[in-house]
This record gives C-alpha cells, sequence and structure tokens, in this order.
C-alpha cells in the first residue's frame, strides 16, 4: 500500500488528505509538528511526503533538508503559501523537494497526480 | 496795512520757511542751495514790500523800496542758477551766469543811486509807487531775458527727457515758476502809471505752494519729505503768529471801548487761547498731515505689520505668493504685482502668482537681461531710473512692460537669486521713493525666508507622508502572515472537502455507502465548510475592525486583555513561525479603561510588533502581556525577552523618524505614533530596558472611576 506522510500544523488540513487519500487505497499518516513529522519520516520511510513550509517550530525547509539528509531519494512535496512564490519555489527546489503546491490547494486531483508520479518515480 | 501789504507778509512767511526747509535737508547739495538763494531774494523782496505798503510818507517809503527792489534784482538772477543746478548744467553755463550777476550788481548800484527810478509818488492809493527811469527799461529787459532764458532749458529738458519723474518734476516747476512771476509781474504796470494794482502778488505764495507740492509728491530736488514736523511747526506758527494778532487786535478794540483796558490787559485773553488750543492744534495738524500728505507712510505700517503677523507665516508656497501679491497691491495700491519663482526642476523663473500681469505665463532663464541684472548685482531695478542706465538692447523695457511693473526686487537666499517681486505703479501716480526701495527690499528678503520655509515643508510633508505610507506598508506586511493562514487555509479547507466529495461520488467511493451513511458524511462536510467558513470570516471582521480609521476618540470601557486576544489573533501566527511564544496575565476583573477601543488595538499592536521584530533569532522569543491595577492607575505591561534598547538611545525612542533598523527597514513612526496615542488617550507612557536581555512598556491609564471624579 502506498504511504503518504502529510507534514501540516492545520489539522483540518492533514484531516481533508487523511479522508481523500486514505479512500483512494493510501495509507496516511499525519504529523501537526515539524519534530514529529520527521521522526516518522525517519521511521516509517513513507513513498511521498508531504510537507507544509510554515509550520511553528522547525520549519517545513528544515524538515526537508533533515528528510533528505536521511533519505536522500524520498519524494517531497511543498505545500508553500503564494506569498514569496517565486524566489522560494526556486530554492525549495534546489534543496531537493520534488515540487511545490500553493496553498489554499486548488485541486486535490493534481495533487493525486503528482503523488502518483512521484511514486512511480525511483 | 493794505491786502497787498498783507501778500507781500505771506509771501515771506512761506518763501523763507521753504527756503530754510529745502537748505536744511542737504545744504552741501547745490540745487537746494541755489533755491535757497531764490526763496532769499524773493522773502527778500516781499519783505520790504509789506513794510513799505505800511509806509506813510514818501520819506519812509524810499528806502524801503530801494530794499524790495533790490530782491527783485536778484529774483531772477537766482531763478537762473537754480536751473542750471536742477538741470545739471551750471558747469557750462558758469560764466554766463557770473555775467549775469555782474550785470545785476550793476543794476543795485543804480537802484540805490536813485538811477533805476526818479521819485516815489502815491498811486492809486497803493501807496508810493516808483517812477521808472530809462535804466529801469533797461533792466526789466534784462530780468524778462533771465526769466524766458530759464524756460528756456526747462521747455527743452521737460521734451528731450524720458524719465517720467524727471518729466513731472520739471512740469511743476514750470508751472509754479510761471504762476510766481506773472504774480509777482503784476507789480510792474503801476511803475509806468497802469492802473492795473498788483493784487496777484499773493500768486508768489501760490509758487510756493506748488513747488512745496512737488517735493512732497515727486520728489523734487531729491528731498523726501520728512514734512510732518515742519507742517505741524508751521501750522503752530501760522496758528500763534494769526490768533496771536487777530485776537490782539479785535480784543483789543472790544475790550478797550467795553470795559476800558490798556492793550496790555487785553493780551489775557489771547494767552489763555493759545494755551488751551496749543495742543489739540497739534494733534489735528499731526493727523491731517499724516492723513492726506502721509498716506503711504501710515500704509506701510500696515504693510509691514501684515506682513509679519499674517503672511510670512504661511506654509504654503502658492498661498504664500497669492497672499503676498493681493496685499502688496492692497495696501501700496499698485496697478500691478508678481511673485517669481525659479523651479529647481527646469531652472525657469516662473511666474507664481501675479495681478495686473496680461502674460502669466512668461518664463525668464538665467541669460534673460532681468535675471542675470539682479544675480549680478543684487540690487533692485526701478524702471525709469534704472533701466534707461542699463545697457542692453531694450530687452529690459520689454521685460518691464510685459510685466506691468515698475519695480523689480531681488529675491535672494544665501546670495542665490530665487526670484523676483515685481511691483508695477502706483495707482496714486507717485513715485517709488527711496525710502520705498528700502522697506520693500528688507520685505523682499524676509519673503525669501518664508518661500524657503514653504519649500521645506512641502518637502518635509511629502517625506512624513511617505514614512506613513511605509507605516502602513509595514503593518500590512506584519499582517500578511496572519492573512494568509486564517483566510487562505480555511478556504483551502472549504473547496477540498467539496472536492473531496464531489471526486468520491465520481470516483465510486460511496456505491457501496448507505443513503444514511452518505447523508451523515455530506452534513459533516458541510458543517466543516460551515466552520471554516466562519473562521475566515472572523479574520476578515477583525482585520477590518482594526484597519477602519477609529471615529475621533470614541472613547469607551475597554477591556484590555480582550483587546490583546484581537491582536493577537492577528498576529499570533506570524509571532508563532518566528518562534516567539506569547503569554497574557490578567487578574480577573481587571478594571477596564476609558479609552478608543481602535486606538488601544493600534498601541498594543506596535508594541507587541516592535517587541517581535526585537527577538534574537538564536533563542526562543517570550512576549508576556500582563495587567496590574495600583496607585489609582491602570496599567498594562509588556515585557520581551529581545536585544534590549542600549542606555544612550533609549531617550529617543519615541522621537519621530528616530529607528534602528538599517534604512528602509523602519520608518520610525511606530513608536512615536504609539506615544501620541497613549497621550490622547490620557495615558502615560514609560519603557525601561537592559540591553541584551529585555524591554518592558509600561501604559499607565486611569481608572474609570478617577476619571468619572474628574
Amino acid at each position: 500500500m502506498p504511504r503518504i506522510l502529510a507534514i501540516d500544523d492545520e489539522v483540518e488540513f492533514t484531516g481533508l488528505i487523511q479522508s481523500y487519500f486514505g479512500a483512494r487505497g493510501y495509507e496516511v499518516l499525519v504529523a501537526n509538528q515539524g519534530d514529529e513529522g520527521l521522526r516518522l519520516a525517519k521511521k516509517e520511510k513513507p513513498d511521498v511526503c508531504l510537507i507544509d513550509l510554515k509550520m511553528p517550530g522547525i520549519h517545513g525547509d528544515d524538515v526537508l533538508r533533515e528528510i533528505l539528509l536521511a533519505q536522500p531519494k524520498a519524494k517531497c512535496i511543498m505545500i508553500t503559501a503564494s506569498e514569496g512564490e517565486g524566489k522560494t519555489r526556486e530554492r525549495l527546489m534546489e534543496m531537493g523537494a520534488y515540487t511545490c503546491f500553493d496553498k489554499p490547494l486548488t485541486s486535490l486531483k493534481d495533487l493525486e497526480a503528482k503523488i502518483k508520479e512521484a511514486m512511480n518515480k525511483k | 496795512m493794505t491786502p497787498i501789504g498783507i501778500s507781500g507778509l505771506i509771501n515771506f512767511i512761506s518763501s523763507i520757511l521753504l527756503g530754510i526747509f529745502v537748505l536744511f535737508r542737504n545744504p552741501k547739495a547745490p540745487t537746494n542751495r541755489s533755491y535757497f538763494y531764490l526763496n532769499f531774494s524773493v522773502a527778500f523782496f516781499s519783505f520790504w514790500y509789506f513794510f513799505w505798503q505800511l509806509a506813510s510818507n514818501k520819506g519812509s517809503a524810499l528806502p524801503l523800496f530801494k530794499l524790495l527792489t533790490l530782491g527783485i534784482i536778484f529774483i531772477n538772477v537766482t531763478y537762473l542758477h537754480f536751473v542750471f543746478n536742477f538741470l545739471n548744467i551750471y558747469r557750462s553755463k558758469k560764466t554766463f551766469l557770473l555775467v549775469c550777476y555782474i550785470i545785476n550788481f550793476y543794476f543795485v548800484y543804480l537802484d540805490f543811486s536813485m538811477n533805476l527810478f526818479s521819485d516815489l509818488r502815491p498811486k492809486y492809493g497803493f501807496g508810493y509807487w516808483p517812477v521808472a527811469t530809462p535804466y529801469f527799461n533797461i533792466f526789466l529787459i534784462f530780468w524778462l531775458v533771465q526769466c524766458f532764458y530759464g524756460f528756456f532749458f526747462l521747455l527743452s529738458r521737460f521734451k528731450d527727457t524720458s524719465d517720467t519723474l524727471e518729466k513731472k518734476q520739471i512740469n511743476y516747476f514750470i508751472t509754479a515758476a510761471i504762476i510766481g512771476f506773472i504774480g509777482g509781474s503784476t507789480n510792474w504796470p503801476l511803475w509806468y502809471n497802469i492802473p492795473f494794482p498788483p493784487y496777484f502778488n499773493i500768486l508768489i505764495t501760490l509758487y510756493i505752494g506748488l513747488v512745496a507740492y512737488a517735493i512732497v509728491k515727486h520728489q523734487l530736488m531729491d528731498i523726501e519729505v520728512a514734512i510732518k514736523r515742519t507742517a505741524v511747526f508751521a501750522g503752530l506758527f501760522a496758528f500763534v503768529y494769526g490768533t496771536f494778532t487777530v485776537v490782539t487786535i479785535i480784543g483789543q478794540e472790544f475790550f478797550k471801548r467795553s470795559l476800558g483796558w490798556n492793550q496790555w490787559t487785553a493780551l489775557i485773553p489771547t494767552v489763555f487761547v493759545i494755551t488751551f488750543a496749543l495742543r489739540p492744534l497739534e494733534i489735528f495738524l499731526t493727523n491731517a498731515t499724516e492723513k492726506f500728505l502721509f498716506q503711504k507712510k501710515y500704509d506701510y505700517r500696515v504693510l509691514l505689520k501684515t506682513f509679519t503677523n499674517e503672511i510670512l507665516t504661511v506654509l504654503d508656497l502658492k498661498e504664500l505668493c497669492d497672499q503676498t501679491v493681493a496685499e502688496l497691491v492692497k495696501i501700496l495700491k499698485l496697478e500691478a504685482a508678481s511673485v517669481i519663482l525659479l523651479d529647481k526642476d527646469t531652472k525657469l523663473y516662473k511666474i507664481i502668482s501675479a495681478m495686473g500681469v496680461k502674460d502669466k505665463n512668461i518664463v525668464f532663464k538665467d541669460e534673460d537681461e532681468l535675471i542675470a541684472f539682479l544675480k549680478t548685482s543684487g540690487q533692485p531695478i526701478v524702471k525709469d531710473k534704472s533701466v534707461d542706465k542699463i545697457e542692453g538692447d531694450g530687452e529690459l523695457k520689454t521685460t518691464f512692460k510685459q510685466l506691468n511693473a515698475q519695480l523689480c526686487l531681488p529675491i535672494s537666499l544665501h546670495d542665490q537669486l530665487i526670484g523676483v517681486l515685481s511691483l508695477g505703479a502706483k495707482k496714486s501716480g507717485e513715485e517709488y521713493t527711496q525710502e520705498d526701495i528700502d522697506i520693500l527690499t528688507t520685505l523682499a528678503r524676509t519673503e525669501a525666508i518664508a518661500i524657503s520655509n514653504a519649500r521645506l515643508f512641502d518637502e518635509l510633508s511629502k517625506t512624513q507622508a511617505e514614512a506613513a505610507q511605509r507605516e502602513k506598508m509595514a503593518v500590512i506586511g506584519t499582517l500578511a502572515a496572519g492573512i494568509n493562514h486564517e483566510i487562505c487555509n480555511p478556504l483551502g479547507i472549504v473547496r477540498g472537502q467539496c472536492e473531496m466529495f464531489l471526486l468520491n461520488l465520481r470516483d465510486g467511493i460511496f456505491d457501496k455507502t448507505s443513503k444514511d451513511e452518505l447523508l451523515k458524511i455530506s452534513s459533516e462536510v458541510m458543517n466543516k465548510v460551515i466552520k471554516e467558513t466562519d473562521r475566515a470570516t472572523g479574520i476578515t471582521k477583525r482585520l477590518s475592525g482594526f484597519a477602519k480609521p477609529s471615529k475621533r476618540n470614541e472613547l469607551e470601557e475597554v477591556f484590555v486583555e480582550k483587546e490583546v486576544g484581537e491582536v493577537l489573533n492577528l498576529i499570533g501566527h506570524d509571532l508563532k513561525l518566528s518562534n516567539i511564544d506569547v503569554q497574557t496575565d490578567f487578574p480577573l476583573h481587571f478594571p477596564p479603561i476609558l479609552a478608543d477601543k481602535k486606538q488601544i488595538q493600534e498601541v498594543l499592536f506596535n508594541i507587541i510588533r516592535n517587541a517581535a521584530q526585537a527577538m534574537d533569532e538564536s533563542r526562543r522569543g517570550r512576549i508576556l502581556v500582563s495587567g496590574v491595577s495600583e496607585n489609582g492607575s491602570t496599567m498594562i505591561r509588556i515585557a520581551d525577552n529581545g536585544s534590549g534598547i542600549p542606555p544612550d538611545k533609549i531617550s529617543q525612542i519615541f522621537n519621530p523618524f528616530y529607528t534602528t533598523k538599517a534604512p528602509g527597514k523602519g520608518t520610525g513612526l511606530g513608536l512615536f505614533i504609539v506615544k501620541q496615542v497613549v497621550e490622547r488617550n490620557k495615558g502615560v507612557i514609560g519603557v525601561e530596558s537592559q540591553a541584551g536581555a529585555g524591554t518592558t512598556f509600561t501604559l499607565s491609564f486611569p481608572k474609570v472611576s478617577e476619571l468619572a471624579a474628574a
């Protein structure tokens, strides 16, 4: 069963991801804090990580960096706020993020497609 | 005493007074001296004329007549002497004049040796008149030649000169001289037994009057009049003399006949009249001369007062220039006036404000003659005096015509010509005197300072406006993270939930779900949509409430702990992202303060934001907002563990535009505004800080009960 780890301080968002992808046969792990997400990522080794960039405590880009240090081939999709779009996106891609999605999400289908694509890539 | 005798007395008084006045104005000036000689000759003639008319027999009349004739002999040569000096041609006419004096001295000899007239005889009841000899005929011809020779030069100059002032002066003097000569010449007929009495002898005083008028109005002989005291003195003198004479004559007759008083006792009423009437008359004459002759001096006091109190303090440049022009035209009674200023961007001098000028779009460049001259000389230009003398191709004359100007003054600051004050002709026709120019030059200098102040104020206002705008942007920037989180996230959830439900429906995930189960799922979705929508609405309302400007000081009971909560709702997320913990500590039933709620929110927002910006990123930031009620005050403390404020800077933090942030990062207005707002709400703000440890702001407000009692 493909495994997704959703790391976001917004409980409703992680609940949405869990409901949607859970209904479609994915195992969805949820963390509402950065450090909890990091721990789960290292332990469970999910196929794709969904990481919110702006979180209290450890920031999303630090979480990305740590995950990639531990698992260089990990597929991390960053969820970014729309401000600072261009440069932030560029920076995250350079850090090794698979792709970035803006908040608020405009399409769960697009996200699903991207997650499938990431999972199919080795 | 005959009327013509009295005319002699009046002629004497007026001519000697004016002669002395002119001499004392400038004893070194040849024009003034020669005018004095002329008037002295007239006075000498008139003096003896008066006594000659009193003579009761030929024996007493003869020496008096010889003396008055001596006066007559020198009138015309001194007249010529004055004309040559007045027209500045004395040097070239010196020899001719000397010859005239020599000839006239010969006539003096003839006068005293009884060769100008052979005898004195009573004629037509007008006293003892001479019998003319052939020598007198020669004298009369010579006298007339001198007279017309002088007129010839005056008329020539009148025709040739383009100087308006000089033209006016000559015009008046010619008119006065003609009147004087006609008046005096009415004495000649009786020499030849022509029964035409010299009733017009009094016209000599009119000549004196006209010359005096020309001095007052048109600075004849370059005399600017301080005639006030002289007129008052002359008036008093005439009053005393006249009153003394009249009252003595009448009084003596009256008291002698009715009471049998002698002439000395009859003087007593005169003394009383003079004693009580002298002071009121002095005041009357002073006010009358001021009003009618010296209106301009009175107006200059008004001008200076108006400028000092009203105009020079105006900080709006256009308004300053408009008022300057309007007041100058009004007070000085001008036909036109304009203020021309340098535009720093285009380097052109443009009319900012004008009255009585047809084309207000005229511009001047540095190389234009008006500007070039004012820059070089720094001196005013008077149309009739200076323009003709300034070399050029007539450009300056054209410029003056375009500006309808009579006088142009430089407006200079720090030796830089920043503008021109152009003044048109006075409606009264008076010329600008040197005193006018001195006063207006001083005015132009102060105008320069006022213009500079207005420009600086304008720049300062723009700077302040820019800073205030940056402050607004800074506030919006602070709120942006919170806005994004609190609005975009809920919207994202709303969309996501709806999309998920529809996709689940489409993908057949609900195929095996019962109707009841489906209804339950859809209810859950609806509830989440409502909840998230309310969340977004809440933040929007809070933001709207925060952003709306408060109506002027709407005072109400403000529960500070609640307002702290509102502010944290706005920026709490941003603080969380920055790893800053915010805690509040308010006792139960913390008393409210009487203040404007929105303004208090603004204060709390600014201080908390400042505290967040002061945090050291290397450690976890903490902000504690607490309340305490003591000593009749309600106090709110906002304490942080940021970088603190150095002791040498702490006294400046409430100053406008003071900031420790990098240029462009801080506006320096945040705490300045905070202090203003706190004080406006009857509060006091204090600050304690330790560099490296943190800062505590304390806001003290009077207790509501204390305020109510007050």
